[in-house]
C-alpha cells in the first residue's frame, strides 16, 4: 500500500547540492494582471521558503492572492517577476516550458472538487491519466493495479472505478482529486483550499488522511486556507496575506501566542470559538471593520491603513517594510521597527 | 405556561424523485418561544433548508409532499392555509435571510427597485407612499445595517456591490417589517471571516434590538454559540437533541453531537479528530430505526430496529437516543 519514493529523474542529473534544507524558496514574486480596469497587482513582492517535509500555511482573505501564489508555483502563470527555487532549481517559468520530472514533482489539490474532476471521465479515467503521462506504470493491467491502490490509499472500495465524478459525494470527490495529486509521487503537493466547501465531520477526515500522507511519503505542503482554527492544527509555520502581500509570517505556535500585525489581531479576534479556553487565546477584541479593497485600486501607503485601528500619519504615506522582530517572527507594520 | 410562536410536530416530508421517494424529514419536532432565540446545526443535506422552506411554505410543492405532521404558527397551521393567508405571514410575521446573497437579489433590477417593491407589496402599501418616501424608509434601514452611502446603494445593481454588501441589504430588506420571526440560513457561509464577524455582530444587535425570534442554522457553531439561547442538532431528517446553547457545546449527549462538536478545528490546537466514519443515509431507502446507527459507536441491538423518542434529561435538555432511556444504562 505504501508508496516507495523515487526520485530519479532529479537525483541523477547531479544537480541536488542541498545547501539549505528548503523544498521551495520564493523570493520578490510578482504577478501583475492587466485588465480593462488597470493592473490588478494580485501578487506584490512576497518573499517566504517551505522546509522540507513541512506545511507551510498561507492565510488570507478573498481576494488576498493566495490562490495566485499557488497557480504562479504549479506554472500556471508566468511570474511578472522574482524567483522561484525548487530544490536549488530556478522554476520561474511557465508549466509548458517545465520538464516532465518537475510537474510530477509538484502538484496541486483545487479547492473546489465538482469542477477539477472532468464530469465525461470516470475516477479510473481520471486518475489513469497522471500515471500515463508520467509513465509510472507500463501498461493497462499495471496501471489498473495501481489505481485501485490508489483508491485503497484514500479508503474509497475498488468499484469506485467504474463510477463518475456527480456520482459521488463531495467529500469523496476531493479524496479522488488527493489521490491524483498523491499519483506521480509528489514531493510538494499544493492545497488550495481543499476542505473549505466540506462539513466539519468530513473535513476532520480527509485532513487527518492529509497529515498521514505526509508522514508516510515525507511531503511538504503549501496549505491554502481562510480558517486559522485549522491551521492552528496543521501548519508549522503560517504566513499572512493581505492584498497581494504577506503581512506577517511566524512559526505556527510564535504566530498564534504572539500575533503582531493588526491584521492578523483582527484575524484572530474574529473567529467565533466554542470554549472559554480558546477565548482566552485570541487577542483582546478588535473591532472588525471595512472590507478587503478591490485590488485594482490598492491604496496608496500601507494596503491595510482603511481598516486597521492603530493607524499612524506615516501610514497613509509609505508602504512599510518586513522586519524581523523575533528570531524567525517576521512582520510588516510601521509599529515595528 | 407561554404558547410558543412556532411548533412544528412530527414532520414527515418527501420528495417524489425517479425511482422513489426521498424521505428526508421523519418526525421532526421542533418549537420556538416568542423572542427566542434558537441554533440549528447539523451536516449538509441533512434537512435544515428544507424544514425552513417548509415553515414559509417555498419548497416546490410539485416534488416535495407533506406527509404527516403540522407546522403551528400562533396556534394555527401553516400547511392547513390557502396562499393568500401564507403570503400575508410571509409579508408581515416571517422573514427568511439566505445563505447566498448573490442569488437572492434579483440581478437585472437595482437594489432600490426592489426595496420599492417589498415595501409596496408589504405592510407599508395601505400607508400609500410615494417613492421619495418609500425611498427614505429603504435609506433609513440601510443605514441601520451600516452601510454607508446608502442612496449610492439603492442605485446600483447586486453585481456592483461586494458579498458583505449584498448580505447586509439582504438582512435590511428582511427587518424591512415589523416581524415576529426571521429565519437566518447560514448568514455568513459564503463570506471572509472578518465580514462574517462583523454580519454576525449586526445581526445581533438588530434581533436584541427588535426583539423577535430567531431561528440561526449555522456550520459555524461558534457564531450560534453566540447569539443562541437554545440549539437543536438534526442529523438524516430528525432533530437528534435539544438543549441549551451551552449544554450542547459543554456536555453534547447524543453520540452524533459529540462527534460532530469534536470535529471542529480548536484555536488551542490539540489536533483534529478524526471525524466520522460513514456518511449520510441514502434517503431512498433509510436505514432503519435510529437513522444513526450505521456510524455510531454506541450501537445496540434496539437501535438497529426502533427509531428513539425523545428522552428528557432535564427541564430543557431532551435527547433522541436509546442509551438515555430511564433505567438503562
Amino acid at each position: 500500500m505504501r508508496f516507495i519514493k523515487l526520485h530519479v529523474g532529479f537525483l541523477k542529473k547531479g544537480e541536488i547540492k542541498l545547501v539549505n534544507n528548503n523544498i521551495l524558496t520564493v523570493k520578490n514574486l510578482k504577478k501583475y494582471f492587466i485588465t480593462q480596469q488597470g493592473i490588478v497587482k494580485a501578487v506584490n513582492d512576497i518573499n517566504f521558503s517551505i522546509k522540507e517535509g513541512e506545511i507551510f500555511g498561507l492565510v488570507g482573505e478573498s481576494g488576498s492572492g493566495k490562490s495566485t501564489v499557488a497557480y504562479t508555483i504549479a506554472g500556471s502563470y508566468q511570474p511578472t517577476e522574482g524567483e522561484i527555487t525548487y530544490r536549488n532549481q530556478d522554476i520561474s517559468n511557465e508549466s509548458k516550458k517545465r520538464s516532465k520530472e518537475l510537474k510530477k514533482e509538484i502538484q496541486i489539490v483545487f479547492q473546489d472538487p465538482g469542477t477539477s474532476l472532468n464530469p465525461a471521465r470516470s475516477i479510473y479515467q481520471i486518475l489513469e491519466l497522471p500515471l500515463k503521462v508520467h509513465g509510472i506504470a507500463k501498461n493497462r493491467k499495471e496501471r489498473t493495479e495501481k489505481v485501485k491502490e490508489l483508491l485503497k490509499m484514500v479508503e474509497l472500495p475498488e468499484d469506485y472505478i467504474y463510477k463518475y465524478p456527480q456520482m459521488i459525494g463531495g467529500g469523496e470527490r476531493q479524496m479522488i482529486s488527493i489521490a491524483r495529486a498523491l499519483a506521480t509521487n509528489p514531493s510538494l503537493v499544493l492545497l488550495d483550499e481543499p476542505t473549505s466547501a466540506l462539513d466539519v465531520s468530513i473535513q476532520a477526515k480527509i485532513i487527518n488522511m492529509l497529515i498521514q500522507f505526509q508522514k508516510d511519503f515525507n511531503l511538504s505542503y503549501l496549505f491554502i486556507t481562510h480558517d486559522l482554527s485549522l491551521m492552528r492544527n496543521l501548519a508549522s509555520s503560517v504566513a499572512i496575506m493581505y492584498l497581494g502581500k504577506i503581512c506577517e509570517n511566524a512559526s505556527s505556535s510564535e504566530f498564534f501566542k504572539n500575533p503582531l500585525h493588526p491584521y492578523t489581531q483582527m484575524l484572530l479576534s474574529s473567529i467565533p470559538v466554542l470554549t472559554d479556553e480558546e477565548e482566552r487565546l485570541k487577542p483582546k477584541k478588535i473591532k472588525s471593520a471595512g472590507e478587503i479593497p478591490s485590488p485594482v485600486n490598492i491604496p496608496p501607503g500601507c494596503s491595510f491603513h482603511l481598516r486597521c485601528p492603530m493607524k499612524m500619519d506615516v501610514c497613509f504615506k509609505k508602504d512599510p517594510v518586513m522586519v524581523e522582530v523575533t528570531r524567525g517572527h517576521f512582520v510588516r507594520c510601521h509599529l515595528f521597527k | 405556561m407561554q404558547r410558543p410562536l412556532l411548533e412544528v410536530k412530527k414532520l414527515n416530508l418527501e420528495f417524489k424523485v425517479f425511482g422513489g421517494f426521498l424521505k428526508v424529514l421523519n418526525n421532526v419536532n421542533f418549537t420556538v418561544m416568542p423572542k427566542e432565540k434558537v441554533g440549528l446545526i447539523g451536516e449538509t443535506g441533512c434537512g435544515k433548508t428544507t424544514t425552513m422552506k417548509a415553515i414559509m411554505r417555498i419548497l416546490g410543492m410539485t416534488s416535495a409532499r407533506i406527509t404527516k405532521g403540522e407546522i403551528l404558527f400562533k396556534g394555527r397551521d401553516i400547511l392547513k392555509m390557502n396562499e393568500a393567508e401564507v403570503q400575508e405571514i410571509r409579508r408581515k410575521e416571517i422573514s427568511m435571510i439566505f445563505q447566498d446573497p448573490t442569488a437572492a437579489l434579483n440581478p437585472v433590477f437595482t437594489i432600490g427597485s426592489q426595496f420599492r417593491n417589498i415595501i409596496k407589496y408589504s405592510m407599508l402599501s395601505k400607508e400609500n407612499l410615494t417613492k421619495k418616501e418609500m425611498e427614505a424608509r429603504a435609506i433609513e434601514i440601510l443605514e441601520k445595517v451600516m452601510l454607508p452611502d446608502p442612496k449610492r446603494i439603492l442605485k446600483s445593481y447586486p453585481i456592483q456591490l461586494s458579498g458583505g454588501m449584498r448580505q447586509r441589504v439582504c438582512i435590511a430588506m428582511a427587518l424591512l417589517s415589523n416581524l415576529d420571526l426571521l429565519i437566518a440560513d447560514e448568514p455568513g457561509t459564503s463570506l471572509d471571516v472578518t465580514i462574517k464577524d462583523q454580519i454576525l455582530h449586526l445581526l445581533n444587535n438588530l434581533v436584541k434590538e427588535k426583539d423577535i425570534s430567531v431561528i440561526l442554522i449555522s456550520h459555524a457553531l461558534g457564531m450560534i454559540k453566540n447569539i443562541t439561547e437554545r440549539t437543536y442538532v438534526m442529523y438524516a431528517g430528525s432533530m437528534v437533541e435539544v438543549a441549551k446553547t451551552a449544554d450542547i457545546f459543554n456536555k453534547p449527549l447524543h453520540p452524533y453531537s459529540q462527534d460532530l462538536i469534536a470535529a471542529v478545528p480548536k484555536l488551542t490546537g490539540e489536533g483534529i479528530s478524526q471525524g466520522i466514519p460513514g456518511h449520510i443515509p441514502d434517503y431512498l431507502n433509510p436505514p432503519p430505526g435510529c437513522r444513526y446507527h450505521p456510524r455510531c459507536r454506541y450501537v445496540m441491538p434496539i437501535c438497529k430496529v426502533k427509531n428513539p423518542p425523545f428522552f428528557k434529561v432535564n427541564e430543557v435538555h431532551q435527547v433522541a437516543c436509546w442509551l438515555f432511556k430511564k433505567g438503562g444504562n
